[in-house]
């Protein structure tokens, strides 16, 4: 700032992240001591396995919150899209995978324009008409599947291996999850779309008088998060090789949870790619470490719940002392 | 001046003439045609079911247990906020009572003990919500999950089956052929109306869900409002679980009671109530309520299975949305 070169140090204490960071730590740091167990490459790398969904999830939703809106129905979409998947495969086994990939992107990026058209063009608020979507969807996957569930053995190798396979050290599930981090960072930070979802999460009214399409730039950012949660839902029976119209049901409290930590801000036009992938990386510690620790897997919700609030009061506070620290500085407070 | 008047009239108007013509077109009386309309279908289908005694009672009395959340939800949405935790301080306030008749207390201390739990719920949710200024949605959304959790450390895999036995009678029997639960919901609803449309707490909640930052400038608390609304609604919750309870034959276990925040606030938006803030009024919710009851009811007499039966929930939530919505859009674009 005016033209001074800060050093690294002073950025780094005055990033956002900072305090996400020191809790990543020190959350680390007492696993270590109660479970040393937690530190082998293979169990690191089955719990970024078992938690991939939620990251997937959370870069939709982080779309969607930071347009100032919310979506509700990702979960409701995720199983959906594996329902149908799931039913279809299993009955046409010689399909190669990459149609049902392809197949879960459409039915994704389907439940997300209806949000969009919704949302976007009839005005109605994102919460009522996602919470009436979050019915409809989870209804059509009840429908799709007939009430069946799906089991290990319905399942081709080939889908199987395209979460759960290991291609150079790492599952194939990770690998797809780095990629959609990367594109989805490359997309809000570099393109004109992604800088204009910014600008409506900021301020519609000047957004709109700048030339923006305010309409269309909101079903875009819902559509996404639909195809991604589409994604997801096929990821999800081929991760864990089950499917059932029921799953995955409460995920869209633990990705808005996973945007909050990050510090998407909840009201919209702020939030980075690299805060959700570090709230990503301490969720998924937090609820490995609950899950190591015996006769804890009952407080797993309450923990959650707890973690939300105080993870919201600290974004609400950074912000409160970033504008008071603006106003100083400006002269305007003492 | 010009634009002042193309802001969407709201319900402040301070009184109208009396015209039949457009009393006959009020979205209350509309609800009260699609009351009446499913009720022929019912009576049409399955006639001699419909005629024998006790099966319009007991439809009505399956509706009853979430009727006290929907009267405080209307509150909560006339601010503008939303309560998606209350089912969750439904099953806390019950969990409370339970415990407390297991270790010996006298009933009626008991029941006081559910509420007042109901109560702290809502008081915790309210301070969040108006002190600290946090967001509605994510505040009720993680206490829904940490209240519920809460529950769930206690109880485990446990069930509650110590309950009072007036909790029961409450939901289960009628009064010279009208069911108690209803004669309960109508009286507190009497209250609701009263507080709503004739009192200046009811007006200041008209304010503040049309504009909060103009009502904080004219003089009204919007903080010490909105904490009232909540601690409000976490008492319904704690009336809530007395119905609940009962209508559940005395039993209650940690996963109980999912999706009754989300039937309510349906319930709510059919009546008319704005999710904006600020519009509608306690008599559409009452009707609705009726509306779900008779809805869930008949379908299932149809034979269509609960998850179905969701669908259409979430597309009269939309559509009941969307009408008032495009109808006023079409209003201002004309003006």
């Amino acid at each position: 700032m005016n033209g001074q070169k800060k050093s690294f140090l002073k950025k780094l204490i005055s990033s956002r992240n900072i305090g996400l960071l020191i809790g990543f730590f020190i959350l680390l740091v007492v696993a270590a001591i109660v479970t040393p167990s937690m530190f082998s490459v293979n169990s690191i790398l089955s719990m970024l396995q078992n938690n991939a969904v939620y990251a997937l999830l959370a870069v939709g939703m982080m779309m969607v919150v930071i347009t100032g809106g919310i979506d509700l129905s990702i979960a409701s979409t995720l199983s959906l899209s594996g329902v149908v998947c799931f039913t279809l495969m299993s009955k046409n086994m010689e399909i190669p995978t990459i149609v049902w990939v392809l197949l879960s992107l459409l039915i994704g990026a389907a439940c997300g324009a209806l949000n969009g058209l919704i949302v976007g063009y009839f005005k109605m608020v994102p919460m009522i008409a996602t919470l009436g979507t979050m019915y409809i969807y989870r209804g059509l996957a009840f429908l799709a599947s007939g009430g069946n569930w799906g089991f290990p053995h319905q399942f081709t190798d080939s889908y199987l291996a395209f979460a759960a396979g290991k291609t150079l050290g790492l599952y194939n599930i990770l690998w797809i999850v780095i990629l959609v981090f990367i594109l989805a960072g490359l997309f809000l930070g570099y393109t004109s779309p992604g800088r204009r979802i910014y600008a409506i999460g900021t301020n519609k009214e000047s957004a709109k008088v700048a030339g923006i399409k305010e309409e269309r730039i909101t079903f875009m950012a819902f559509t996404i998060c639909g195809m991604l949660a589409g994604l997801a839902g096929m990821l999800y029976t081929a991760n864990y090789a089950i499917c059932y119209y029921g799953m995955a049901e409460g995920y869209e409290m633990i990705a808005i949870a996973i945007c909050i930590l990050g510090g998407v801000s909840i009201t919209g036009g702020q939030g980075r790619i690299d805060g959700v992938i570090i709230g990503f990386l301490l969720m998924s510690v937090i609820t490995y470490f609950i899950s190591l620790l015996p006769g804890l897997s009952v407080w797993q919700d309450a923990i959650q719940g707890g973690i939300i609030i105080v993870a919201v009061a600290i974004n609400l506070f950074t912000n409160y002392s970033a504008r008071k620290r603006v106003l100083k500085e400006r002269g305007a407070l003492l | 001046m010009e634009k002042d008047t193309k802001v969407p009239v709201r319900d402040l108007r301070v009184k109208e003439k009396f015209q039949l013509s457009r009393f006959l077109v009020r979205w209350e009386m509309i609800l009260v045609y699609i009351l009446l309309a499913l009720n022929l279908v019912l009576l049409i289908t399955k006639t001699d079911l419909y005629l024998t005694f006790g099966t319009v009672q007991s439809i009505i009395q399956s509706g009853m247990d979430l009727s006290p959340l929907v009267l405080g939800m209307i509150f909560v949405l006339m601010l503008g906020d939303i309560d998606v935790s209350v089912a969750s301080i439904m099953i806390f306030a019950s969990m409370v009572t339970g415990l407390a008749m297991d270790a010996g207390i006298p009933m009626i201390l008991c029941v006081l003990l559910g509420i007042l739990a109901g109560v702290a719920c809502g008081a915790f949710n309210g301070a969040l919500i108006a002190y600290a200024k946090m967001p509605a949605v994510i505040v009720t959304i993680s206490t829904s999950m940490l209240f519920r959790g809460i529950v769930k450390i206690i109880l485990d895999v446990n069930v509650l089956k110590n309950f009072p036995g007036f909790y029961r009678a409450l939901a289960w029997t009628n009064l010279f052929g009208i069911p108690i639960s209803l004669i309960c919901f109508l009286l507190i609803a009497v209250i609701f109306i009263i507080v709503l449309h004739k009192s200046t707490f009811g007006r200041k909640l008209y304010m503040i869900g049309n504009n909060s930052t103009c009502s904080s400038y004219s003089g009204v608390s919007v903080e010490k409002t909105k904490m009232l609304v909540f601690i409000l609604m976490g008492f319904m919750c704690g009336v809530a679980s007395v119905f609940f309870v009962g209508r559940m034959g005395g039993g209650v276990s940690s996963t109980m009671g999912t999706g009754y925040e989300l039937d309510a606030i349906a319930i709510c938006v059919l009546g008319g109530i704005s999710t904006n803030g600020g519009k509608g009024r306690v008599y559409g919710p009452i009707i609705a309520t009726l509306i779900m009851a008779f809805l869930t009811y008949t379908l299932g007499l149809m034979g269509v299975d609960a998850n179905s039966r969701k669908i259409l929930i979430g597309i009269i939530l939309i559509v009941a949305v969307l009408i008032p919505n495009i109808k006023m859009r079409r209003k201002n674009k004309s003006a």
